[in-house]
C-alpha cells in the first residue's frame, strides 16, 4: 500500500476541509459560522499546505498514484485558484442561505478531485477522479435563486459530462483491450500507430474525448457558452477555471507518448486549430459576457494544445505555463464581472458602459484582463503565448502556430470590446444594481491584476517550474 | 573588531532630500538634524579600508574609500553639516533645504569616492546643490552670480571630466589615487585644473567672491566649508608633492589678502579670505612632506569651523540688519555683544592667535613648508598672515563692530531679532574654535600622516613668533589707521577676463550659428512644411481609401463569419451531442485517412 | 541693552586704555623675544631678535601702503560697474 501521509499534504488539508463543510452542511444553516467567512481562511491555509507539500516525491497505491514536480506544481496551482474562487463565491448573492455550506462543500470536493486527477498515473483512477470532481461541480450549477436558466445550464452540463465520460469509460475498455494495461508508464512504451494497434488508438481517442470535454476543446465544447452563460457569476469562475487546470494536467501525463508524426498527435493539432477558430469566431457576435468568455475558454484550450502537440519538455511546460496563465486571467475577468453585478445577474456588453467612472479600478483590472487574453504584452498572456510559440515552431506543426497568431489577432476584437464598452461608452442602463466598489473587491481585483502583470515581467520563477514538471514527465 | 563597517554618511542627507517636499506642516525642520548626527556617528564608527566597490559597465566604482586622510576630512564635513543645519533650522524654505543636503551629500561622496567616475558625479552634485543655494536668494544680482557660478563651475567639471576619460584611455583605470609629479601626463594637468577651479586657484578663483556674497545667509555658511574644502581633499589624495602646488598656494596666500584687505563687504572680505587660506593649504599639499600635509588637513578642519563660524555672524547681520556693507555699518558691538564674540572668536582665530584653533594649524603648516626648505614660499605665507589679521582681524571688526557708525551712513537700520538656532550654531563653532586651540591634541590626534618630530604649537618660541608677528602688525596698521576708510564699490579682479572671455565666445560663436539658423528656418518653412503638407495629403488619401476598405471590409467578413459560427451553439442538448459525436468522428477519419 | 552689551560699550570707549595695554604689550613681546629664540632659523634672520617684530611692522606697512594707495585707486570701480545688480 505504501501510504506516507506526508506525500499528500495538500489533499489530507482539502479533506480536513471537505469534512468540516460536510458537518456545517447537515444542521440547518443557521447556527455557526457562516462558510462565506471561514472557508476562504481555511483556503488560503490550503494554499500554504499544497507549499509545504511541493517538493514531496514519491509513489502510492501501487504506483497509481504519482507524487511529483508536475502533481504538485498543478495541486499548488488548484489551491491558489480555490482560494480566489471560494473568495469570490463568499458574496454570492442569488445562493439561498440555507445552501451555502453545501454549496462550498462541492467546490471543495471538486477541487480535490482535481487534485487527485493531478497525481493519477493510472487510467481508472483518473478516471474516478475526473468522475469526483466532475459530479461535485454537476450539483451546484443549478444553484441560482431558482433560475430556469440555471437548471437548464445544468442539466446540459450533467447530460453532456455523461455522455462525454461514457465515451471516455468506453475508450478505456478498448485501451485495456488492445494494450493490456492502464499504467501511463507502461503505456508510455507501447506503440501507439494505426497500423499497430489500431484499438488502442480508437480507445486513446474515446478516452481523450472526456479530457476534452472538460476542457472544453472542439468538438466537446458545445456546452460551454450555455453553461457559463446559464449558472451564477461565481460558480461560473470556479467552473471556467479549475477544471481546465486538472483537465490540462491529463493531457501533459497522456502527451508524453504522443510524439509528433502520430494520427493522434496530428488528432490533437487539428482539434486545436478547429477550436481556436472557432471559439474566436463565436465569440464575435455575442453580447453576453460570459458567453464571449465561454467561447474564449474554447479558443484558449486551442492554444493550450498547440504546446502538447510538440512532443518536447519545453512544450509541456509551456501548456502548463498557459493553463495557469489562462487561469489567472480568466480568474481576473470573472473576479470583475462577479463584482460589476453585485445583484448577481447576467452582464451584457452595455452593462459595462462607463465602467471607468462608476468603479475605475474594476475597470482598470477589466483591462489587464482583457490585454493579457488578448496576448498583449507585458501581460502573462503574452509571455504565455510567446512559450507556446517558440516551444512548438519547427516541430512540423507550424501551420498550427501559425493559426494561433491570425486567431489572436481575431480575438483582439471582442476582448478589447469590453474594455471600449467600459471606457469609451457613456450611457448607463438605467436601474440596474451597481457594482460593488467595497475594499474588499478592489483588493481583490488589485491582487490579480498584478499577479497577471507581474506574472508576464517576471515569468522564470514559474516557467522553471514547469520547466522541471514537465522534464520529468518526459525522459 | 573583526567586521567592517561602513555607512556612507551621504545616504542620510540623500534620503532627507528626497523625502522633504513630500512632508506637510512645520514640524519637519527637526528632521534637518538627522543627517548630520548619523554623519557623525557614521564617521566615527566606519573601519578603515575600502568599502562599497559596486561593479558598472565593467569598471570598479568605489564609494568607501576609507583612510586617515578621507576620514579626517568627512569627520569636520560631518562637524560642519551639524552645524550648518542648525545655523539654517529656522529657514522656511524647503528648497534651500534640499539643495544643502544635496551639497553636502555630494561632498561626503566626493571623500570617500575611490575612483574617478564616482568622483565625478558627486563633484556636479556638490555643484548642482551649491548653485541653487546662490539662486535661492531670489534676486537679479543672485541670479545672474549663480548662473556664472555654474557655468565656470561646468566648465571646471568638463576639465575634470576629459581628464579622467583621457586617463582611462591611457591606463585603462578610473581609480583615484596619488599621481606622481614627474610623468605627469596631459590628462593629469587636466584634472588637476578641474581640481583647482573648486579650490580657486588664482587665476581661476574669481568665482568665489562673486558668488558668495551672493548667496543666502545659510547658504554661504555651508557653500564656505565645502567646495574649497572638498578640493583640498582631492588635491592632498591626488597631487600631494606637485611644486606648482605650492607655488600657487603661495600666490594664493597673498593675493587674497591683498583683495581681502581693500574688499568693502563684510562677505567678500571673507571670500577673498577663503582664497588666502585654502593658499595655505595648497602650500601644505604642494611642498609634500608629512608634516606639511597634516598641516593642510589641520587647517582645512579649522578653517571650516571659524570660516562658517565668520560666516555665520555675519549672516546674522545681513538678516538681521539687511546689509554687509562697511560703509553701511558701525558701532554694533554693544548692540549685538554676543554676535560680536562669536565674530571675534572667530576673527582671532583665523588670524592665528594662540587659544584659538587657527594658531595650531596655520604655525604648523608654515613650520613644515619652512623645514622642507621652501623658504620663499614660507616667507609669502607669513606674509599673508599678517594681511589676514589686518583685513579680518582688525579693520573688518573695526568697522562693522567697534568704530562708531558714521553720520553720513543713513539712518539706523532696525534690528530684526534672531532665532535661538543661529546663536546656538554659533556658539557650537566657537567653542570647538577655542577648544582646538587650547587643547591641539584634539585635532592633531586625527592627523593622517605620521610625523618623527610632531609638531609643538605650543613651544614657546612658536607662541611668541605669532604674538610678535601679529602684534607688530597690528602696530602697523595702528600707525597708518588714517588709511583705513571705507570706499563703497568694487574692485577689480579676473573675473573681468572670465565676462570678457565669455563675451567674445558668444560673439564668434553664437552669432553665426544664430545666422545659419535663420537661414535654415525659412528653407524649412519655404520649402519643407509644403513638401509635409502634401506628403500628408497623399497619406491620408491613401489610408482612406485603400487601406481602410481593406481592413474595414476583412474586419466585417471576420466578423460576419463569426455570427455564422456562432449559430452552431443552437441551445439544444440534442443537436450538441449529436453534433459532437458526428464530428469527432468526421475529424478521426479524416486524420486518419489523410494522415 | 544687555550687560554683555554695556560692557563692551564701555570698554569700547577706553581708547587710551586699550592703546596704552597694547604698546606695553608689545614692549613686553620684545623683552621676551630677546630671552625666547627659535632654535633653528627658519629663514636665517629670524634668530636675530626683534626680526620678527620688524617683519610684522614692515609687512604691515608695505601692505596697506601699496594696497591702499596704489592698488586699490587702479582696480576700484562702482558697485554697479557689471551692470548686475
Amino acid at each position: 500500500m505504501n501510504l506516507h501521509p506526508a506525500l499528500i499534504i495538500p489533499e489530507l488539508f482539502q479533506f480536513l476541509l471537505i469534512l468540516a463543510l460536510f458537518l456545517q452542511s447537515m444542521g440547518d444553516g443557521a447556527k455557526g459560522p457562516r462558510p462565506g467567512r471561514w472557508v476562504p481562511l481555511f483556503a488560503a491555509l490550503g494554499i500554504v499546505a499544497a507549499v509545504a507539500g511541493f517538493p514531496a516525491r514519491g509513489l502510492l497505491f501501487h504506483d497509481v498514484y504519482q507524487v511529483d514536480a508536475l502533481s504538485q506544481f498543478f495541486k499548488l496551482a488548484i489551491a491558489i485558484g480555490f482560494f480566489v474562487t471560494v473568495s469570490n463565491a463568499s458574496r454570492q448573492p442569488t445562493l439561498p442561505e440555507n445552501k451555502r455550506s453545501d454549496y462550498f462543500l462541492f467546490l471543495a470536493l471538486s477541487a480535490e478531485g482535481l487534485m487527485l486527477l493531478s497525481s493519477s498515473t493510472e487510467l481508472f483512477t483518473l478516471y474516478l477522479a475526473l468522475e469526483l470532481s466532475s459530479y461535485s461541480l454537476y450539483t451546484v450549477i443549478s444553484l441560482r435563486a431558482r433560475d430556469k436558466g440555471a437548471a437548464e445550464a445544468g442539466i446540459k452540463y450533467i447530460l453532456f459530462g455523461a455522455v462525454a465520460t461514457a465515451l471516455a469509460l468506453y475508450g478505456l475498455s478498448y485501451v485495456l483491450a488492445g494494450q493490456h494495461t492502464t499504467y501511463i508508464a507502461e503505456l508510455t512504451g507501447k506503440s501507439w500507430t494505426w497500423a499497430n494497434s489500431p484499438q488502442a488508438v480508437i480507445g486513446l481517442a474515446l478516452f481523450l474525448g472526456g479530457m476534452f470535454y472538460k476542457l472544453a476543446l472542439f468538438p466537446f465544447h458545445f456546452w460551454c457558452p450555455d453553461v457559463y452563460q446559464g449558472t451564477s457569476n461565481e460558480t461560473a469562475t470556479f467552473a471556467a477555471t479549475l477544471p481546465k487546470l486538472g483537465a490540462v494536467v491529463v493531457l501533459v501525463r497522456l502527451s508524453a507518448f504522443l510524439t509528433p508524426g502520430l494520427e493522434i498527435t496530428t488528432l490533437l493539432a487539428w482539434l486545436g486549430a478547429i477550436s481556436m477558430t472557432l471559439g474566436n469566431l463565436s465569440a464575435l457576435a455575442q453580447k453576453d459576457v460570459k458567453r464571449i468568455l465561454g467561447f474564449s475558454s474554447v479558443a484558449h484550450a486551442g492554444y493550450v494544445m498547440v504546446g502538447l502537440v510538440s512532443g518536447t519538455a519545453e512544450g509541456m511546460a509551456a501548456a502548463a505555463f498557459y493553463a495557469l496563465a489562462y487561469v489567472a486571467m480568466n480568474l481576473l475577468a470573472f473576479w470583475v464581472v462577479s463584482r460589476v453585478a453585485s445583484d448577481g445577474r447576467n452582464l451584457k456588453l452595455d452593462d459595462l458602459n462607463g465602467l471607468y467612472k462608476r468603479a475605475p479600478v474594476l475597470a482598470f483590472a477589466l483591462a489587464v484582463g482583457a490585454f493579457a487574453l488578448v496576448g498583449l504584452p507585458p501581460s502573462v498572456g503574452f509571455i504565455g503565448k510567446l512559450f507556446l510559440i517558440t516551444s512548438a515552431w519547427n516541430h512540423g506543426y507550424n501551420w498550427l502556430v501559425i493559426t494561433l497568431a491570425v486567431n489572436s489577432a481575431f480575438a483582439i476584437y471582442y476582448y478589447l470590446s469590453l474594455v471600449r464598452h467600459a471606457y469609451t461608452e457613456e450611457t448607463v442602463a438605467a436601474g440596474s444594481a451597481e457594482p460593488d466598489t467595497s475594499a474588499f473587491s478592489l483588493v481583490g481585483a488589485g491582487i490579480l491584476s498584478a499577479v497577471v502583470l507581474i506574472l508576464g515581467l517576471l515569468p522564470s520563477p514559474v516557467f522553471d517550474l514547469a520547466i522541471a514538471a514537465g522534464q520529468g514527465v518526459i525522459r | 573588531m573583526a567586521t567592517s563597517s561602513f555607512l556612507h554618511p551621504s545616504l542620510g542627507f540623500l534620503v532627507l532630500a528626497v523625502i522633504l517636499p513630500f512632508l506637510p506642516g512645520r514640524q519637519w525642520k527637526w528632521l534637518l538634524l538627522i543627517p548630520p548626527v548619523i554623519a557623525l556617528w557614521s564617521v566615527f564608527t566606519m573601519t578603515p579600508g575600502v568599502h562599497a566597490v559596486l561593479p558598472y559597465l565593467g569598471e570598479q566604482v568605489i564609494l568607501g574609500r576609507v583612510d586617515r586622510l578621507s576620514l579626517i576630512f568627512a569627520q569636520v564635513f560631518a562637524v560642519m553639516s551639524l552645524i550648518g543645519m542648525t545655523y539654517a533650522l529656522n529657514v522656511p524654505d524647503k528648497g534651500s533645504h534640499i539643495a544643502a543636503s544635496l551639497y553636502v551629500a555630494g561632498s561626503f561622496g566626493s571623500v570617500f569616492a575611490g575612483d574617478y567616475l564616482s568622483l565625478f558625479v558627486f563633484w556636479e552634485l556638490m555643484s548642482i546643490g551649491s548653485t541653487f543655494l546662490i539662486f535661492l536668494n531670489r534676486s537679479r544680482e543672485s541670479t545672474l552670480a549663480g548662473f556664472r557660478y555654474f557655468l565656470f563651475h561646468t566648465v571646471g567639471g568638463l576639465f575634470l571630466l576629459g581628464g579622467l576619460l583621457l586617463r582611462h584611455q591611457a591606463t585603462g583605470s578610473f581609480a583615484f589615487d596619488h599621481i606622481p609629479a614627474d610623468g605627469a601626463a596631459l590628462y593629469d594637468w587636466l584634472i588637476l585644473i578641474g581640481f583647482c577651479v573648486n579650490a580657486a586657484v588664482v587665476p581661476l578663483h574669481a568665482w568665489l567672491p562673486d558668488a558668495y556674497p551672493r548667496a543666502t545667509v545659510a547658504g554661504a555658511v555651508f557653500m564656505c566649508a565645502f567646495t574649497t574644502k572638498t578640493a583640498v581633499y582631492v588635491l592632498a589624495r591626488g597631487f600631494a608633492g606637485w611644486e606648482i602646488l605650492a607655488v600657487a598656494g603661495a600666490v594664493m596666500a597673498v593675493y587674497g589678502v591683498g583683495h581681502a584687505i581693500i574688499a568693502n563687504s563684510a562677505r567678500r572680505i571673507l571670500a577673498y579670505d577663503i582664497i588666502s587660506q585654502v593658499g595655505y593649504m595648497a602650500v601644505g599639499i604642494g611642498v609634500g612632506t608629512a608634516m606639511t600635509l597634516d598641516g593642510a588637513a589641520a587647517h582645512a578642519y579649522a578653517h571650516i569651523l571659524y570660516k562658517s563660524l565668520l560666516f555665520m555672524s555675519i549672516g546674522c547681520l545681513i538678516q538681521g540688519l539687511g546689509t554687509d556693507r562697511l560703509e553701511k555699518l558701525g558701532g554694533l558691538a554693544s548692540r549685538l555683544p554676543w554676535i560680536t564674540l562669536f565674530f571675534t572668536v572667530g576673527s582671532l582665530s583665523i588670524s592665528g592667535m594662540p587659544l584659538f584653533n587657527g594658531f595650531v594649524t596655520k604655525t604648523m603648516t608654515i613650520a613644515g613648508t619652512a623645514a622642507a626648505h621652501h623658504t620663499a614660499i614660507a616667507l609669502a605665507l607669513e606674509v599673508a598672515t599678517v594681511g589676514t589679521f589686518i583685513a579680518v582681524g582688525i579693520r573688518l571688526p573695526y568697522f562693522v563692530f567697534w568704530r562708531r557708525r558714521p553720520a553720513d551712513a543713513g539712518p539706523e537700520p532696525v534690528w530684526k531679532p534672531l532665532p535661538w538656532n543661529m546663536y546656538a550654531g554659533m556658539a557650537l563653532a566657537a567653542v570647538l574654535c577655542i577648544a582646538q586651540g587650547v587643547h591641539p591634541d584634539m585635532l592633531y590626534h586625527f592627523l593622517p600622516y605620521a610625523v618623527d618630530v610632531p609638531y609643538e604649537p605650543w613651544a614657546a618660541w612658536n607662541v611668541l613668533q605669532a604674538l610678535l608677528l601679529l602684534g607688530f602688525a597690528g602696530l602697523a596698521t595702528y600707525l597708518l589707521r588714517g588709511l583705513l576708510v571705507t570706499h563703497p564699490g568694487v574692485n577689480l579682479d579676473f573675473d573681468y577676463f572670465y565676462r570678457l572671455i565669455g563675451k567674445a565666445l558668444l560673439f564668434v560663436i553664437c552669432r553665426p550659428i544664430a545666422w545659419i539658423d535663420g537661414l535654415w528656418s525659412e528653407v524649412y518653412r519655404v520649402i519643407g512644411l509644403n513638401a509635409l503638407k502634401v506628403l500628408g495629403w497623399v497619406s491620408a488619401w491613401f489610408d482612406r481609401s485603400v487601406i481602410d476598405c481593406m481592413v474595414d471590409g476583412s474586419a466585417i467578413t471576420v466578423s460576419d463569419v463569426g455570427r455564422l459560427g456562432a449559430k452552431l451553439q443552437s441551445g439544444n442538448l440534442q443537436n450538441y451531442l449529436a453534433m459532437t459525436g458526428v464530428l469527432f468522428l468526421l475529424i478521426f477519419g479524416l486524420v486518419w485517412y489523410l494522415g | 541693552m544687555s550687560s554683555l552689551g554695556a560692557l563692551f560699550d564701555r570698554l569700547g570707549k577706553q581708547h587710551r586704555l586699550w592703546r596704552n595695554l597694547f604698546f606695553a604689550a608689545l614692549v613686553l613681546l620684545l623683552g621676551l623675544n630677546l630671552m625666547i629664540r627659535p632654535e633653528e632659523a627658519h629663514f636665517g634672520w629670524d634668530a636675530y631678535p626683534g626680526a620678527f617684530a620688524a617683519f610684522g611692522l614692515v609687512v604691515g606697512f608695505v601692505l596697506l601702503l601699496i594696497l591702499e594707495k596704489i592698488v586699490r585707486p587702479l582696480i576700484a570701480r562702482k558697485e554697479d560697474f557689471y551692470g548686475d545688480i
